[in-house]
């Protein structure tokens, strides 16, 4: 029996400070939990789903003024009523508690409704209170009080206090004595004050191991959705509601008793097994919401006492009963009860959940166990509980609330209507109702026992007997009825019935002689000739098995391949006889033998049902070779049944655009089996040639891979007008490119079909009318039947994911030569015929309502990036969306980690890189690929997959970690955020994959707003989560602001004496000439980019303030060596040596060799100060902002003449609050400083200003700086 | 269901074989056949033993 | 703890304010002062039916097993006594 560590105590005394009757306005820290509301809050003001509303029906009347009197009672009581929440100027929140508070009662009357939703949802302003709207209504049972809070100040058990305190205060006003409640004891402030001593403490340490380690590698729980998800915010929610019987939800009690669990572990175990059910994840990570109210002082408070805790339970085991997910759903329950104190923000950061916006970070479904703590007062007259009808708000993608309602168990589903139908939701209520029914009647039962639903709806695809008619049988039929039917045509001219039928038989009796017969495999490598049918038709009526090669293989490939098989011969059209190795089998060139002696007539009937028809290699040009072998029934069920979904009989006339190497080309004997015509000939490797056949030839039916019809609409579809049928398979269809057929081909049948090639090509199809997101595959094709099966093998009910598999007649026989592989792929089909079979496919769908399959990717197509389990075929989607031909999606693993990338195939006029933005607009931020690559196209295996081993590899340009700042203003807000986060966090690095989360996002922002000096909104570091993205968000909104002939360079500059690469812009003015300035500006990035100096320059020249004036602005070669840098007593040499002899040379004769001005701020002033004072030779001036004057030595060592410089020195009033290493402030040391230079002779301004130390302050100055150290009108001598 | 865990070797009447899952209820018309335990050793056996893959039925018919 | 040792109750007792941190947060509680109402939850009262069978080694019948049972010390300790077997006292 485990052993559980109760929940830390919180040692800190619970008390008040309130004096008696005292009700002076104070502030308190937030709770954890208020915290967590109050910053939903900021990410979206638009609409809150945090509002908690009650109301009450007052059969005895509703008297105004004593209601009115209540209330004022209620407010005086409860302080959190009067509370308002602010965010103070450094970033942290707290909560103001105010004197007296009004609360306005709206009197509806009986126009109630409109007030009642307008309370209930219109957003509160936090920072006004109270967060509390009355509604008086009169409604047709008598009148009515509605209340609307929000959650940052109440909770459900707070309004069953409310109501009680209430009702008292009402029954005292009216009865005009005074009201009898107990005595608070404590404040909702006091209590978060008490709790931030907790948090502050130590004494969480091992709580927030403890959830590190419960939750490390937990994935996140992904539910299949019947929309894709989009980055819009929607709080709409719709609600499916089910309900236990009396005497199953008794069961319940009594099992929950005996597991030694409590009824809401039960309620949360079934749910645990019924979400595993539906995604198939045996993790199963959910959120629970605990009402907390550790002591009794707390209980009679109203207040947000709640906690979010994470439930992490292994639902894995085959034989698993609903007893083990009770026991293990219990433990973990207890030891999240224990650490509930661990704020969620804290364990989010602590596993590097980052931070989403629409999502929460670990979970999407929560679970929420209520009592059933609703009495209200008994007394006749007594106000009873009134629901008006309200929108549902959802606040997560799924969650559920259990309550016991007479003897009931009640469990009402909360989903989002944007990303559910409520068929899916109600598919998954039934699952879980059935479920807890199912383990209360029988817990020590294997869950999978549960057996399929009511609704599974097992698609079976028409019960005909199988077809016994071999592909020879019915093509020798149609020769002899309808001879001069043209059966093939294309290069090469074409071919009747009766002539295909006589050549295939001549050549049929030569392979005999050279011992092609049954049980035989005969290797084929022909062109798109009308010869290919005599030659795979000859083979067949040997009762041999054909095997096409793919003649771009490898000579030694296809030795192997041959030779695996066990061909016997290969035939080989004569343009490609030299591609094949001449040792592997005999060869037999078509058109060398004659044939002209040979019998005309039909051979006897060589091939039975069970013999094989062909064989198709799937293993494409590497790896092991793995041909599925495909015997004669087969093919026969797919020819029977085709003319139900195939326009191929007589009149039709097919092509598809494929290789003989694909099973799509098995299809071409349809029409051939019932008088349709097919033509063979090539179409061009990109289809270029496609118009013209399906022109010449009259092509009725055309069969397409999804790839090929993305090319097509690309190119347009007025080719296909004419077209009868347009069937497209392949993975997965591109819902666009079909929508765009439907629409633009109306006369055309445009069908969307699936089929491995274990199923004899096709297995579903689809023919539907409408379809919401993905195009669906249909249902099973005769002969076939298509199941989706849950993890232990049960069908899947309607809306569930589930595998694919595949049964019936089409199946093949196996893998050719390889029995462990057969053995495992083809397994018995415990739904079909005693001793038949299934095909597991490995692709995973789900069953629509209607029956037909949606298909939702392959198992292995999901990955798992950033925590997030992905659907890689909803980014192609968005891809092709966005305008991409084709895209593919993988995971790939690179030096920096896993990424995800995208291969686009896009027309040259889609700007690939820039799709990355627009995927922003309607993907996730965790579904935005990292790297997107373009590619002419999609290589593709021989088996129609997508060739993963040809796509080019990705080389990220640099460890984006490890990437120096590129500006200083980056470096600054990768140090703020380093500070706020306790730990160094690089320019390249993400705050939230750091330990960031959400709640220290307004301390971040607050330092930026600090540096910047103005207004930063809380959401930027949502979407902008590394510094230099942020850094660069900031900066978007600026324009260098330039006149038409002036001009801003960058350039990379390796100076020799400092090292390193650095920045370097360069400014020139309009008008420049050979008597320009020059300003020589040091921590040139931030001047450049945040102050936008070159600007102000610009305008001061074209205003004539100043004289033309160049500027070279240098910044660090990376951050951690600027301060060394600047502060070096040699820098000022460097500067004059080396940095402004090649100034001059970047700017050419532009220039006058005159002596250039230093501008800096911060330590930058120093180091300006500096190159004036010690090397006059070069400068002649500085600007100096906000330096920390006094702590440096300016004056060169020496005790040379002063040569006079002219200085502008300036600090902030506010910098006063900076005190300096030798005591004086900062504005102290400026005014110092300020009068010995001017005692020493030089010319000296000094200036003060607003905004403290930030760029906004020195932006401001810079212009007062600049007009002065450069003006004209100054005696050049000493004075 | 096949990725983990025991399976038999079972085989049909047309002697196909496959594996089956310990634990369920084995699919009318198929019987053990072989060895019963982790994947890999069921499967070898098969690759040893279902040498001929052909269904029963078509091997009498010749 | 050797379990045979100590009366029942007294050891109840120390389980109880173990598993719900009475002392620890100033709470004197007596042999029946009602647990609920000094801040027992379903989920804590689970933790100590576990810790109670684990310490005593018994299972509690399935009459025992319903709310008023943990109501206060006095009732666990009766439910304890009625579960053991009548003769044992060293382990």
């Amino acid at each position: 029996m485990p052993r559980f560590e109760p929940r830390p105590t919180n040692p800190f005394p619970l008390l008040t400070d309130r004096a008696d009757g005292e009700r002076a306005a104070r502030d308190f820290p937030l709770s954890a939990g208020q915290e967590r509301l109050w910053w939903l809050r900021q990410l979206d003001s638009s609409h809150d789903q945090y509002h908690i509303t009650g109301g009450w029906r007052f059969p005895a009347g509703l008297d105004p003024s004593a209601i009115a009197t209540a209330l004022a009672g209620l407010a005086r009581r409860h302080d959190i009523l009067r509370t308002r929440f602010v965010l103070r100027p450094d970033g942290t929140t707290a909560q103001e508690v105010a004197a007296e508070v009004e609360i306005p009662v709206v009197r509806a009357g009986r126009e109630w409704r409109a007030a009642v939703e307008r309370a209930a949802s219109e957003p509160f302003d936090l920072s006004r209170p109270p967060l509390l709207r009355v509604v008086a209504a009169e409604t047709e049972d008598g009148p009515g009080l509605f209340v609307a809070l929000h959650h940052i100040v109440t909770d459900r058990w707070s309004m069953d206090v409310l109501a009680r305190d209430l009702f008292e205060l009402y029954d005292a006003a009216t009865a005009g004595r005074a009201p009898r409640l107990p005595e608070l004891a404590v404040q909702y402030g006091d209590y978060a004050r008490w709790q931030q001593r907790l948090l502050d403490s130590d004494l969480l340490r091992p709580g927030l191991e403890h959830w590190r380690r419960t939750l490390a590698g937990c994935e996140r729980l992904e539910l299949p959705t019947d929309r894709p998800r989009t980055a819009a915010a929607d709080g709409a929610g719709a609600s499916v509601v089910v309900e236990l019987p009396e005497e199953a939800t008794a069961a319940m009690t009594a099992v929950a008793w005996r597991a030694r669990a409590s009824p809401g572990v039960v309620v949360t175990a079934a749910l645990v097994a019924a979400l595993s059910a539906f995604t198939g994840q045996d993790d199963v990570v959910i959120g629970a919401i605990v009402s907390d109210r550790p002591r009794p002082e707390l209980q009679d408070l109203i207040g947000f006492f709640v906690n979010t805790v994470v439930l992490r339970v292994d639902a894995s085991g085959r034989e698993l009963t609903f007893r083990d997910v009770v026991a293990r759903t219990r433990d973990v329950w207890m030891a999240a009860d224990a650490h509930q104190d661990v704020p969620f923000e804290r364990i989010v950061g602590a596993v590097g959940a980052g931070a989403e916006q629409q999502r929460n970070p670990i979970f999407d479904v929560v679970v929420n166990h209520a009592g059933d703590r609703t009495a209200l007062a008994e007394a006749p007259g007594a106000p009873t509980w009134w629901y008006p009808e309200l929108p549902v708000t959802a606040r997560f993608d799924l969650s559920l609330t259990t309550q016991l309602v007479d003897g009931r168990l009640r469990a009402t589903f909360v989903y989002r209507p944007a990303l559910f139908d409520e068929t899916t939701i109600a598919a998954l209520a039934d699952r879980y109702i059935r479920l807890l029914a199912h383990g209360a009647a029988a817990p020590d039962r294997p869950l999978h026992e549960l057996g399929p639903a009511g609704e599974s709806g097992m698609p079976l695809g028409g019960e005909d007997p199988a077809p016994r008619a071999t592909v020879v049988e019915l093509v020798e039929a149609r020769a002899a009825l309808h001879p001069d039917d043209v059966a093939v045509t294309g290069a090469g001219g074409e071919l009747s019935y009766g002539e295909l039928n006589r050549r295939a038989n001549r050549l049929a009796r030569h392979l005999m002689e050279r011992g092609v017969g049954r049980g035989r495999v005969v290797g084929v490598c022909l062109d798109q000739t009308v010869e290919r049918f005599v030659v795979l038709l000859a083979i067949v009526k040997c009762g041999a098995a054909y095997f096409p090669l793919d003649p771009d293989f490898p000579p030694d490939r296809l030795r192997f391949m041959l030779s695996d098989a066990g061909a016997v011969l290969t035939i080989v059209s004569p343009s490609l006889a030299h591609r094949l190795p001449a040792d592997a089998t005999p060869l037999l060139v078509l058109g060398e033998p004659d044939l002209t002696g040979y019998d005309a007539g039909n051979p006897p009937l060589a091939a039975r049902p069970g013999d094989l028809a062909y064989l198709i290699s799937t293993s494409g040009s590497t790896g092991a070779p793995k041909s599925v072998a495909v015997p004669h029934q087969a093919l026969s069920r797919l020819v029977a049944g085709a003319p139900r979904y195939l326009d191929i009989g007589p009149g039709a006339t097919f092509l598809q655009a494929g290789p003989l190497t694909f099973d799509v080309s098995v299809l071409e004997w349809t029409p051939l089996a019932h008088g349709g015509r097919v033509v063979v000939t090539g179409t061009g490797a990109l289809l270029e040639d496609l118009e013209a056949v399906v022109r010449d030839h009259g092509v009725t039916t055309l069969k397409l891979v999804s790839p090929q019809l993305d090319l097509l609409v690309e190119r347009g579809l007025s080719a296909l007008s004419g077209l009868r049928q347009l069937v497209v398979g392949g993975d997965v269809v591109n819902p666009r490119s079909f929508r765009t057929a439907r629409e633009l081909l109306p006369g055309c049948r445009v069908t969307a079909s699936y089929g491995p090639t274990e199923c004899t090509v096709l297995a579903t199809v689809f023919d539907g009318d409408s379809w919401s997101g993905r195009v669906p595959i249909g249902h099973a094709i005769p002969h076939t039947r298509a199941y989706v099966l849950d993890r232990d093998l049960n069908p899947a009910p309607v809306g569930m994911r589930g595998e694919i598999h595949l049964a019936g007649d089409g199946l093949a026989r196996g893998y050719h030569g390889r029995p462990g592989l057969t053995a495992q792929a083809f397994v018995p089909d415990p739904y079909g015929p005693p001793g038949s079979r299934m095909y597991r496919t490995g692709d995973v769908g789900r069953l629509l309502p209607g029956g037909a399959i949606d298909f939702l990717g392959r198992a292995d197509r999901q990955v798992k990036v950033r925590g997030y389990r992905i659907e890689t075929s909803e980014i192609e989607h968005a891809l092709l969306r966005h305008g991409a031909t084709s895209a593919v999606v993988l995971r790939a693993e690179l030096d920096t980690g896993p990424a995800l990338v995208a291969y686009v195939v896009a027309d040259e006029s889609v700007d690939v890189p820039a799709l990355r933005g627009r995927l922003r607009a309607t993907l996730p931020a965790y579904m935005i690929p990292d790297h997107l690559v373009r590619i002419p196209r999609v290589p593709l295996t021989a088996n129609n997959k997508v060739d993963r081993t040809a796509l080019p590899p990705v080389t990220p340009a640099r460890s984006a970690a490890a990437a120096p700042a590129e500006s200083g203003l980056e470096a600054r807000v990768a140090e703020a955020w380093s500070e706020v986060l306790g730990r160094v966090l690089a320019a390249g690095e993400d705050f939230f994959d750091h330990g960031g989360h959400s709640l220290l996002v307004p301390r971040a922002t607050a330092a930026v707003r600090r540096l910047l000096g103005r207004e930063v909104p809380l959401r930027l570091m949502m979407r902008h989560r590394t510094p230099a993205a942020y850094a660069a968000a900031l900066l978007a909104g600026s324009l260098p602001g330039l006149g038409a002939d002036s001009r801003l360079e960058r350039l990379t500059w390796h100076s020799r004496t400092l090292g390193g690469e650095r920045r370097v812009d360069l400014f020139v003015p309009a008008g420049a000439s050979g008597g320009t300035r020059l300003l020589v500006v040091l921590d040139g990035s931030e001047f450049v980019d945040v102050m936008r100096l070159p600007a102000i320059v610009d305008r001061l020249v074209r205003d004539r303030g100043v004289p033309p004036t160049a500027a070279v602005f240098i910044s660090p070669a990376d951050w951690s060596s600027r301060r060394r840098e600047l502060l070096d007593e040699a820098y000022a040499d460097v500067l004059a040596h080396e940095l402004i002899p090649q100034a001059r040379t970047w700017l050419g004769e532009r220039c006058r060799s005159g002596r250039a001005t230093a501008v800096g701020a911060s330590l930058g002033a120093v180091a300006a100060l500096r190159a004036a004072l010690r090397r006059p030779d070069s400068f002649e001036g500085a600007v100096a902002l906000s330096g920390p004057l006094s702590e440096h030595r300016l004056g060169p060592a020496d005790a040379s003449p002063v040569s006079p410089a002219r200085l502008f020195l300036s600090a902030s009033r506010e910098e006063a609050d900076i005190v300096l290493d030798d005591g004086l402030n900062l504005v102290e040391a400026v005014k110092r400083t300020g009068e010995e230079l001017a005692g020493r002779g030089h010319e000296v301004r000094c200036a003060y200003g607003d905004g403290g130390h930030t760029y906004a302050a020195w932006e401001s100055m810079l212009p007062h700086a600049i007009s002065w150290v450069l003006r004209e009108d100054r005696a050049r001598d000493v004075r | 269901m096949f990725d983990d865990g025991e399976f038999h070797v079972v085989m049909n009447d047309e002697e196909q074989y496959s594996i089956w899952p310990v634990g369920r209820d084995i699919p009318l018309g198929w019987r053990v056949a072989g060895p019963t335990g982790p994947k890999s050793e069921c499967l070898a056996h098969i690759d040893a033993a279902w040498t001929d893959m052909r269904p029963r039925s078509l091997r009498e018919e010749a | 703890m050797t379990v045979s040792q100590e009366p029942v109750a007294e050891t109840v007792r120390l389980i109880v304010d173990k598993q719900l941190n009475l002392s620890a947060h100033g709470y004197e509680f007596g042999a029946d002062d009602d647990l609920w109402a000094l801040g027992m939850t379903s989920l804590t009262c689970m933790g100590l039916m576990l810790a109670v069978e684990d310490t005593f080694r018994i299972e509690l019948p399935e009459e025992a097993l319903k709310e008023g049972t943990f109501r206060t010390v006095g009732t666990i300790t009766a439910a304890v006594e009625a579960a053991r077997p009548a003769s044992g006292t060293k382990v």
